[in-house]
């Protein structure tokens, strides 16, 4: 009897396991479809100043030498 | 100087991390009652006092207060959602004063921010003055166009109230007036996604969210444990979802966001680290009834009579702190039944990592306890939309650029709120 009941258990939990694993690789593939898409659509150097808008240009290393975005710089300082 | 024991364990790091990890926390959403009472009478509302027109008291008020201050467990962000009864109908007056107090009282390292989970009915330009002013945010309670509406959301001479919300709608847009809308979903409205859609898409309502008909307190039953409900729903979602796809998303949808963003934060080595949810965990939600009457977890259940628990409140402010509550023989055990409760759904459910467990009060009036698992909540605000935007994000190949972008800019605050 106990044997039935725990062969039972160990079952439902086996199952239980594929049915998650079934999911997670799923999970897995959209999320690699949204990694791609986040690729296509992270945005220009440019805009990089929109996120961090109070900070100088010299915060964002990538960007220290884009003058560009002085005015801006100051703007958002001054507005902060 | 003097320090109180609360001022002590909100600047000691090590205490308030002690305080947090016993009692858990923080605080993040403060749900309080400010009257029972409602001007329209829902035939699926919950609410049992709905004729009952007391106000909340200032000394009460000072009391929740303090109770929050004391405990050491609130965090950087607390939002108060005014609902559990029409907040308007305390009018205006009522809310400066609050607002002003609440502004005076709440320490300064914590940042406050108000939410009306409302009808709409009341709602005219010195409201709006009192929204901008206080920077509250707003939740409209639209079940969508009039036919649908109006089969629930009566007064109670049994007249429907879509015009009357739809005019405080065109109020908050006149006073451009920021807001998102939360509708019930009843079978009724299954079979109109197309109505329900051009509804939002036409009114130019940039955010809503769907709650289900869900069976608790005076609603014992819910037209949704028909049979074929379950399809059905799925039929309503996917139809909702092709058309807000269809119109370039102009529509930022919570139930669809939210999935999104799950499914996007899970990691396999974690997997459960986003499985995680303020009903579950113990005073991430505190309810608080006009009288002072508090509890935690779903606050649906505040006030409701238990077999197992007696009365569903920890205590009140005026004579326990949440601290001692957290103490009680009833609190030890609830959080005992609802943790047993997640283990289970952990154990069974392939959806765990992207849900943490269901919700409490839909587990207890649907199946009479918190340890337990399935739920038609679970079946339909889970289950099928998980299914769905994977099914969609499969099938489209990459096209959800879009959706994804609008679920990543989609912030909590449009969706602070509770009910409606």
């Amino acid at each position: 009897m106990l044997t039935v009941v725990f062969a039972s258990s160990a079952s439902a939990n086996t199952s239980h396991k594929a049915d998650q694993e079934e999911l997670f690789k799923r999970i897995e593939n959209a999320q690699n479809t949204l990694e791609t898409l986040e690729m296509e659509s992270r945005p220009r150097q440019t805009d990089q100043y929109q996120v961090v808008q109070y900070y100088p240009p010299w915060y964002n290393w990538g960007n220290w030498n884009n003058w560009d975005n002085w005015p801006n710089y100051w703007n958002n300082w001054l507005n902060y | 100087m003097q320090l109180s024991n609360a001022r002590i364990i909100q600047n000691v790091p090590f205490l308030k991390g002690l305080a947090r990890s016993v009692i858990t926390g923080p605080i993040e959403l403060v749900v309080i009652q400010a009257t029972p009472f409602c001007n329209l009478d829902c035939s699926y509302c919950y609410l049992p006092d709905r004729d009952v027109k007391t106000t909340i008291s200032d000394n009460t008020l000072e009391k929740i207060l303090q109770r929050l201050d004391e405990s050491g467990l609130l965090g950087e962000t607390v939002s108060f959602v005014w609902h559990a009864g029409e907040p308007m109908v305390a009018g205006v007056e009522f809310y400066e004063r609050v607002f002003t107090l609440i502004s005076r009282r709440m320490p300064a390292s914590t940042r406050v921010r108000h939410c009306f989970q409302t009808n709409g009915v009341l709602i005219n330009p010195a409201w709006c003055a009192l929204i901008r002013k206080w920077d509250v945010s707003v939740g409209i309670s639209v079940d969508g166009p009039d036919f649908i509406h109006d089969r629930y959301r009566q007064t109670r001479n049994g007249k429907g109230t879509h015009a009357a919300v739809m005019a405080g709608i065109a109020t908050l847009k006149r006073e451009n007036i920021g807001f998102h809308t939360i509708s019930v979903l009843t079978d009724d409205a299954l079979d109109y996604a197309d109505e329900m859609f051009h509804f939002f898409y036409g009114n130019e309502i940039r955010h809503c969210g769907f709650n289900i008909e869900e069976q608790e307190r005076v609603n014992e039953r819910t037209s949704l444990a028909g049979e074929n409900t379950v399809e059905r729903f799925r039929r309503f979602y996917k139809r909702f979802y092709e058309l807000n796809r269809q119109h370039h998303y102009p529509l930022g949808v919570r139930e669809f966001n939210n999935t999104l963003k799950a499914i996007k934060g899970w990691d396999r080595n974690q997997p459960d680290q986003y499985a995680h949810s303020q009903e579950l965990t113990p005073y991430q939600i505190v309810s608080i009834d006009v009288n002072g009457d508090y509890s935690s977890y779903s606050p649906e259940l505040l006030g409701e009579n238990t077999n197992q628990y007696g009365r569903f409140c920890f205590g009140n402010v005026r004579t326990h702190s949440l601290v001692q509550a957290a103490a009680t023989t009833r609190f030890k055990q609830v959080r005992a039944d609802i943790q047993k409760g997640i283990r289970l759904c952990r154990n069974s459910c392939k959806y765990f990592s992207v849900c943490g467990g269901g919700s409490p009060s839909n587990k207890y009036y649907e199946n009479g306890r918190f340890d337990s698992t399935d739920t038609i909540f679970c079946t339909l605000q889970r289950k099928v939309l998980v299914d769905l935007l994977l099914e969609e994000l499969e099938l489209s190949g990459g096209n959800e650029k879009q959706a994804i972008m609008n679920a990543a800019q989609s912030t909590a605050r449009e969706y602070i709120g509770y009910g409606g």
